[in-house]
């Protein structure tokens, strides 16, 4: 007996015996774990409020007993759909990834506050950012189509505008029809005249025609009328005191911008990029 | 589910993002606002006869706690910069108004004001704790669990003492604070400092009876605190809080809103703690209250088709169900604007006051931080639960919501009309003071009402009617002064040149006598050459709308009505109430204009095509004794 336990095979053999009870029964174990569902008096209470957030109302017993087995139904499906990597190579799955890794990582750092050198500078170089907007001061001659055939009131239109092109007239509202508003206009830009005539042709009309002219009959929301633009202000750059505010919100994105890409510039460089498919076959 | 919560992951994300960022920028430039206001302020120009301004007073941002939980984002500063006109990324995609406002209160909850957005920061009071975990958490059952929680708090009003304090709503009311003082620009864009107090108590059948207020402030010198339905649940003591604060020299004034949903309460002929309504309580109410909300994304209150069978549009976006429940309210009494004007004059005959002498104003309510009210311009209002750009297939057959009712059936509504000599707050607050102010369902129809006894119908041929108007009577919200024969009535409307022509303009009026209230409605003006038949009633107006392309064509319909009428059926021992209904043409609906953009079925679930409309506050009669 001595003999047989001081022999090494029969202690390899032992061992592995020991071994093949011990791993199985590991393998058991956790098998078995993964194949355990709780439901915990937390969860069914969670199913019962995302109900109510969603419904507003709370489950019937029916209702709550149907929510649970979907949820079983729900974590089976996805164990075993772990389990058989579904959730590699999945496009879905892979770009809910990427976005909230992206997310998480935007804005990390604290942008310091900009010097007046450095906010000056950036509006020299950014003029596009800080000028005032187009604006056109007009009088104009309003042609109600109310019940008429838009035909004949252009009709009517163009017969004004025809004796007014050699009259040299530059204001002429009782030609027309009586306009509620204002018969002129002064510095108004396209946002104005989208409130005030509507977001309708006479807006192109006034913001790309010819000034010191006639022009129409054009539409807008309320109807039809002849234009006189006297001047438009195309944008020019505004001055600095007057933009100062807006000149650091800008600055501030433009550097948030900056950083979100030179972190991300960071990032990549960790990474070996092959672009095998411009290779030569 | 699974994937509407993971929409507040990624949103609570970013609101983290967007809180910090909006804060350090609205302290820095304060002081340069507060500048250029005051060099603005002499070159104001005054026009004695009134300028119609347009602007909502009923908006919530991520300061709100729901909202925030709905994945908004944007805060107030965003609020006034898209009332402004200007490019703003809601849920990742730029908006913009086609036609700016005038004016714009930015009402968030008073109820943990601010305090979801500063629990998630990660330098805010809330740093390191359990509670910061719980309400930080990306997992989606955490989530809804803390949702749960406290619309639990909001309903039993039981604050949870944690979330409740003080220095955090402080710093919510400071956010609401600088980002009106930084964005009023005197003379051409009006803020209002303002909140909501969100009392809805329990009803019997355990749906919330809606008694909501918002509260609007005339200036910048405003209480350390707002009063929220968690200090009490009941208007009487809003009062005695809004008292006090014009006591300390701030003038303020509450507007009830959602009369369709408090179950019969906003109207009732009891007060909340079921005592009789008494003269003091009337005149109370009216000094704290002078206007409620016609009409907001919720539905509209003016009536309901089965209290006015008569009237042919009463249809008109109604909504009924409680919030937060599928339960019908009671909506037999109490609930509606047009009624109540009559339960009014029956308790003035009994108490010698009116509680209900109120006039009429528009909110959007919408918890996406933007006052999106235009219908071919509307991307949702309650950020992740009704992103239309993402999610239109769901959404045009959705059938329920968190609110209760479907996303589909919310209403790009309302905003408010006012007629002020500038574009003030001192001009504007006052205004809607003395009632000169009126409500439309998300457009700007312009429309006066005048009333006095010496009118005549040739006064609107003559180019300074409105001079005359005012000399010879009195305008919307005001009392007719004692006078001899019958009122006599002069109104205008002018269309939103962005919408459709106007139909016609109605006076509708309701009359009391001896307790008993009756309504009558009458066409003044219209447009074309319909006739009215021997009833008063007028034919309908057509409609051109192509529903699958969501278009219209405008050969109906005016773009001005004006006209004159004079109450022939006039009782001088009735009291009476008088107001104008302005009606437009049929055009399509938003979920029509969703449905036409995808080229999907339209909804079934509500009408394609809406004549929108204008409310104006009323002129009263009362009998001289």
């Amino acid at each position: 007996m001595k003999k047989i336990l001081s022999e090494p095979l029969f202690q390899f053999f032992i061992l592995g015996v020991i071994l093949y009870v011990s791993v199985t029964f590991i393998r058991s174990r956790t098998e078995s774990a993964s194949r355990e569902i709780d439901i915990s008096r937390e969860r069914v209470a969670s199913l019962i409020t995302g109900y109510q957030t969603q419904l507003g109302v709370l489950p019937t017993n029916q209702q709550l007993e149907d929510l649970i087995n979907a949820y079983i139904r729900e974590e089976i499906t996805y164990r075993e759909a772990k389990k058989l990597g579904l959730d590699k190579d999945d496009e879905i799955v892979r770009r809910r990834l990427s976005q909230k890794f992206e997310f998480l990582q935007s804005d990390l750092e604290e942008i310091p506050s900009p010097t007046e050198e450095q906010l000056q500078a950036f509006y020299k170089n950014n003029p596009e950012l800080f000028s005032a907007e187009t604006t056109v001061t007009f009088s104009h001659i309003y042609f109600n189509s109310d019940n008429r055939p838009d035909t004949i009131v252009r009709r009517q239109a163009l017969t004004v505008l025809q004796e007014l092109t050699t009259s040299g007239k530059q204001r002429a509202p009782e030609k027309g029809d009586r306009f509620p508003l204002q018969y002129d206009y002064t510095d108004q830009s396209l946002v104005d005249i989208k409130s005030n005539f509507g977001d309708k042709p006479i807006a192109d009309s006034l913001f790309k025609g010819k000034t010191g002219t006639w022009l129409g009959p054009v539409q807008s929301g309320y109807g039809w009328h002849l234009v006189y633009i006297s001047n438009r202000n195309e944008h020019t750059l505004l001055p600095y005191e007057a933009v100062k505010e807006a000149v650091k919100t800008k600055y501030l994105e433009a550097e948030k911008e900056k950083q979100n890409r030179q972190a991300f510039e960071q990032l990549s460089k960790k990474y070996i990029i092959r672009r095998n498919y411009l290779e030569e076959k | 589910m699974r994937l509407l919560l993971s929409g507040f992951i990624i949103l609570g994300t970013l609101a983290i993002a967007a809180c910090g960022n909006n804060s350090n920028n609205t302290a820095a430039t304060d002081s340069t606002a507060a500048k250029t206001a005051d060099t603005a302020v002499a070159a104001i120009e005054t026009n004695p006869l009134k300028n119609c301004y347009f602007g909502d007073l009923h908006l919530h941002t991520a300061l709100s706690p729901d909202a925030n939980i709905m994945g908004s984002t944007l805060m107030p500063e965003d609020s006034y910069k898209y009332a402004l006109g200007e490019t703003v990324t809601y849920l990742g995609n730029p908006v913009k108004r086609i036609a700016p406002l005038d004016f714009l209160a930015v009402t968030d909850h008073s109820e943990y004001l601010g305090v979801v957005d500063q629990v998630k920061d990660p330098n805010g009071l809330w740093a390191g704790t359990a509670m910061q975990r719980q309400w930080s958490s990306t997992n989606q059952d955490t989530i809804a669990k803390t949702f749960g929680q406290f619309i639990h708090g909001v309903k039993t009003n039981t604050p949870d003492t944690a979330l409740n304090k003080k220095e955090a709503i402080i710093k919510g009311w400071d956010i609401l604070q600088l980002a009106a003082a930084k964005y009023y620009r005197p003379g051409k864009f009006t803020t209002f400092v303002g909140y909501e107090w969100t009392s809805m108590p329990s009803a019997a059948n355990g749906g919330s009876q809606n008694l909501h207020r918002c509260v609007i402030f005339k200036g910048d010198k405003v209480p350390e605190l707002p009063f929220s339905s968690f200090d009490s649940n009941d208007p009487e003591n809003l009062w005695t809080y809004l008292e006090n604060a014009r006591t300390a020299g701030s003038d303020v004034l509450a507007v009830p809103h959602n009369s369709n949903l408090s179950n019969g309460l906003m109207f009732d002929t009891k007060t909340l703690s079921g005592k009789p309504l008494t003269k003091e309580y009337a005149v109370r109410r009216m000094a704290n209250e002078p206007l409620t909300e016609m009409a907001q994304g919720k539905g509209e209150s003016e009536t309901s088709p089965t209290l006015s069978p008569n009237d042919e549009f009463a249809n008109y976006e109604v909504m009924e169900t409680l919030l937060n429940s599928t339960i019908r309210g009671k909506t037999s009494s109490g609930s509606y604007v047009r009624q109540a004007w009559g339960t009014g004059q029956e308790l003035q005959e009994k108490l010698g006051a009116n509680p209900f002498k109120m006039g009429v104003e528009g909110g959007t309510d919408y918890h996406s931080g933007i006052t999106t009210s235009e219908e071919n311009n509307y991307p949702g209002s309650h950020a992740t639960q009704d992103d239309l750009a993402k999610n239109f297939k769901e959404l045009l057959v959705q059938k329920t919501s968190i609110g209760g009712e479907a996303p589909i059936k919310l209403s790009a509504s309302s905003i408010t009309g006012v007629w002020a000599e500038s574009n003030t707050r001192e001009a504007i607050f006052d205004a809607l003071k003395r009632k000169e102010c009126f409500a439309t369902s998300g457009g700007r129809i312009k429309v006066r009402l005048f009333a006095g006894w010496n009118y005549n119908g040739e006064m609107t041929k003559q180019g300074d009617w409105v001079k005359q108007a005012y000399a010879g009577g009195v305008p919307m919200g005001a009392d007719l002064p004692a006078g001899t024969g019958k009122p006599k009535f002069l109104v205008q409307a002018l269309k939103d040149p962005n919408s459709g022509n106007l139909d016609r303009i109605q006076i509708i009026k309701v009359s009391t006598k001896n307790g008993k209230s009756t309504e009558k409605i009458y066409n003044v003006v219209w447009s074309g050459d319909r006739k009215v038949d021997a009833k008063g009633k007028l034919p309908a107006i057509g409609n051109t709308v192509d529903v699958a392309k969501a278009t219209y064509t405008e050969n109906i319909g005016s773009a001005e009505l004006i006209g004159y009428w004079e109450d022939t059926d006039f009782d001088p021992q009735a009291y009476s109430t008088y107001y104008a209904r302005v009606l437009e043409i049929p055009t399509p609906r938003w979920s029509t204009y969703l449905a036409a953009k995808h080229g999907l079925p339209v909804s079934k679930l509500v009408p394609t095509t809406i004549q929108e409309r204008a409310w104006t506050s009323p002129v009263w009669y009362t009998p001289s004794k």
